[in-house]
């Protein structure tokens, strides 16, 4: 294919408003390439980190948003960690994901993150199936020598932690759910697992949706209080 | 002859007031003349310049010259295939234009201006570094576009990374150019400039119309300058300026005793670096006038007797030092001891008085061949050295305590153009078993052309060795950097070896 063949972009077709509409300082960028070298997602669909960073800069970021890529995007960093330039290039590609429409998170992301805003969690786990759950693992840990007698502290005033749970370990882990408690038991631990909100993990994060992250925040913060905690665990 | 004082400074640009103005400021006599020279004869301490002012011919006496002038700049219009118009300027039309002017005044209001910049050449930073700068102004004005397409941007020049960033920061759109995608450019028939371009970052083909194009342009001297370094004999550097890119020069000296080289004359430097340069040259022009300046130098001397006056030394000199009316003879204020015109000579008439050459010459004559005599052979090496680089290569390696063959013999010449072809054999009379010459590198040669003699002259004692029968890997030539204290010795011991392997010279 010759350089005639290609499809092209207008230059002249580029926002003129776009630039510094970011706050990440893309527009510094040295293209010197050091977050596509280190980013393990690079190469996957054409796309790499600086590629992102200079369609951002000339006011394509909607060109961005419309590939797959953004989603492809491990968040874990490295990009931004080696700019010599200091650009914000893991917020910008959070920003991105913010940009698609809602009905078009890929996935279960955003059916996840639906449940834990409407029911406290992402699998839309009604309470008494919790509280079964977790007296029913109780029950597993007290049969073992050496835990007679454990049971579960739901909802428990004043402890002195409140741990946060990941789904995972409710829905299919629940084996690691032990690891963890028979460590508070051994350490003479005293904690607590609040029954409402109890979710760890926060999708809006990987969504984009910071109002999400701030809701699904806000909420443990409110455990916190009503149970008059003394330290939170999130192990998320 | 009686040693004049003042200085004339040649030029007529701001490095050339700035020059005056510094040596005037030191207390030294000053004449800034721009005129045209056509002649000068005389040497350090007593030029006499002959200039022409219009077409009035002036007589100029100066103990020293200072040459300060002469730029031109050209745009690069062909290398990017098209041709100046209202949409298409150079550089400097823009720089021009925008003096005391408002950007908006020049052009329309949200003009897309593209700056085209070193693509196939790369544009030397000074150069670029005034891109720069105009684009930021365009850019900061608020109602233009610019776009800066540059091949390689070494942002060598103070405050150009800072004027990148900030011309960046303030929306302008750098692009980079690379082989083998050049852009392809098409004047349209209203005169704005079509663009198709591959951007490597994005990975895409983009086409940008460009309402102005700013082309870059090539710094070279003013033909002015070379007609300047032809009448005052000076050495030209290959782009032509009055400084041969050679760390002796450096900063402001010239291939001649009394004649000095600054900013625009002796190559492209930044404002700052021109200021910076001034100065300096003012200090060196002092220390010249109080005798101050140089090593002491050996005495030469032209014996009338055996001189055919074939000109030879005199078209060698790399210091203009030879007087060829009435008769042949070395201007002691010029010389600089070098050499050059001693191992030059076809008729050894001319006498330099280096007492270590001759000396080390004698008593390796003199000196029994201990190495040959019973017992394991030890090498007998003459090093011919060059004092500026071998004998303070040697001198490190020493103090470094490196290993050196036992049988070494170090002869030091001033430069290496001292050493004739007749020494080189002469040391095989004093029964050495192997010669070296080493100098400096090429290009850094104090006396210019010293390491292209030793060199020529070493091929030459090696061919005549050859038709004797001698082995051609018994004579070497090197050049080194007076730093390169182990790379002497690496080389010298592997001299010896290989001599070793050889086995003793017997002529």
């Amino acid at each position: 294919m010759t350089i005639d063949e290609k499809p092209r972009v207008m230059f002249a077709d580029l926002a003129r408003d776009r630039f510094r509409q970011w706050p990440y300082a893309q527009d510094v960028c040295l293209a010197c390439a050091m977050c596509s070298g280190t980013c393990p997602a690079a190469g996957v669909d054409d796309f790499d980190p600086r590629k992102v960073v200079r369609m951002v800069s000339l006011g394509m970021a909607e060109d961005v948003t419309a590939t797959r890529w953004p989603w492809i995007c491990t968040m874990c960093g490295k990009c931004e960690q080696v700019c010599p330039m200091g650009i914000d290039i893991a917020d910008m590609m959070r920003a991105i994901r913010a940009m698609r429409p809602r009905d078009q998170v890929p996935g279960i992301l955003q059916d996840g993150l639906a449940n834990a805003l409407r029911t406290g969690n992402n699998l839309a786990l009604p309470k008494e199936d919790f509280i079964f759950i977790l007296e029913d693992v109780g029950e597993e840990i007290a049969a073992e020598p050496g835990f007679e007698g454990f049971t579960v502290p739901v909802d428990k005033h004043g402890a002195g932690i409140l741990t946060t749970i990941h789904n995972k370990l409710i829905n299919t882990h629940t084996e690691d759910l032990k690891y963890w408690w028979k460590i508070f038991h051994a350490a003479g631990e005293d904690w607590t697992v609040a029954s409402d909100n109890w979710e760890g993990t926060s999708w809006g994060y990987f969504t984009g949706d910071d109002e999400a992250v701030k809701v699904m925040a806000g909420r443990i913060v409110e455990n916190m209080r009503r149970l008059n905690a003394g330290t939170l665990l999130w192990p998320e | 002859m009686d040693f004049n004082s003042d200085v004339l400074v040649l030029g007529d640009g701001p490095c050339a007031r700035q020059v005056a103005g510094d040596l005037a400021a030191r207390g030294m006599t000053t004449r800034l003349d721009g005129g045209r020279v056509i002649g000068c004869s005389g040497h350090a301490g007593a030029f006499q310049a002959t200039l022409v002012h219009d077409g009035r011919r002036v007589t100029c006496r100066a103990g020293s010259i200072v040459v300060a002038g002469g730029q031109v700049r050209t745009p690069n219009f062909a290398a990017y295939g098209l041709n100046p118009s209202g949409r298409v300027w150079s550089a400097s039309d823009l720089a021009r234009a925008m003096e005391g002017d408002d950007p908006a005044a020049i052009m329309d209001n949200d003009a897309r201006v593209v700056f085209l910049n070193g693509w196939r050449h790369e544009t030397h930073p000074v150069a670029a570094a005034g891109m720069l700068r105009l684009c930021l102004r365009m850019q900061q004005h608020g109602s233009l576009h610019t776009v800066f397409m540059t091949g390689n941007l070494k942002v060598t020049v103070e405050g150009m990374e800072a004027c990148c960033q900030a011309a960046k920061a303030a929306g302008t759109v750098f692009i980079k150019v690379a082989e083998p995608l050049f852009p392809v450019l098409e004047t349209l028939d209203d005169g704005r400039v079509g663009i198709d371009y591959w951007d490597a970052s994005a990975g895409m083909e983009f086409r940008l119309l460009a309402d102005y194009v700013i082309v870059d342009e090539r710094i070279g001297p003013d033909p002015a300058l070379i007609q300047l370094a032809d009448v005052l004999r000076l050495a030209r550097d290959p782009f032509g300026f009055v400084q041969s890119d050679n760390v002796r020069r450096l900063g402001s000296e010239t291939n001649r005793r009394g004649i000095f080289a600054a900013g625009a004359a002796r190559a492209v430097l930044a404002a700052e670096e021109e200021r910076a340069d001034a100065g300096h040259l003012a200090l060196k022009v002092e220390a010249f006038l109080s005798g101050l300046d140089g090593d002491p130098r050996p005495g030469v001397e032209i014996d009338q007797g055996r001189c055919a006056r074939c000109l030879t030394c005199y078209r060698l000199c790399p210091h203009a030092a030879i007087d060829i009316a009435p008769r042949m003879m070395v201007i002691a204020e010029a010389c600089q001891g070098c050499g050059v015109c001693v191992a030059g000579c076809p008729n050894r008439a001319i006498r330099i008085e280096s007492p270590h050459l001759e000396t080390a010459l004698q008593m390796g004559l003199a000196q029994e061949a201990d190495g040959h005599s019973g017992g394991a052979f030890v090498p007998r090496i003459a090093a011919f050295c060059c004092r500026r680089s071998a004998v303070a290569a040697r001198e490190l390696a020493v103090s470094m305590g490196l290993p050196l063959p036992a049988g070494l013999l170090a002869v030091e010449g001033l430069c290496g153009g001292t050493f004739s072809t007749l020494h080189l054999l002469n040391a095989f009379d004093a029964q050495v078993d192997g010669v070296m010459v080493i100098t400096c590198h090429p290009g850094n040669c104090h006396s210019e052309q010293g390491t292209r003699h030793a060199e020529k002259r070493t091929a030459e004692a090696a061919k005549a060795l050859a038709m004797a029968g001698v082995e051609g890997a018994r004579i070497r030539f090197h050049t080194l950097a007076a730093n390169q204290g182990s790379e002497f010795a690496r080389r010298v011991n592997a001299f010896e070896r290989e001599i070793a392997a050889l086995g003793p010279f017997s002529g």
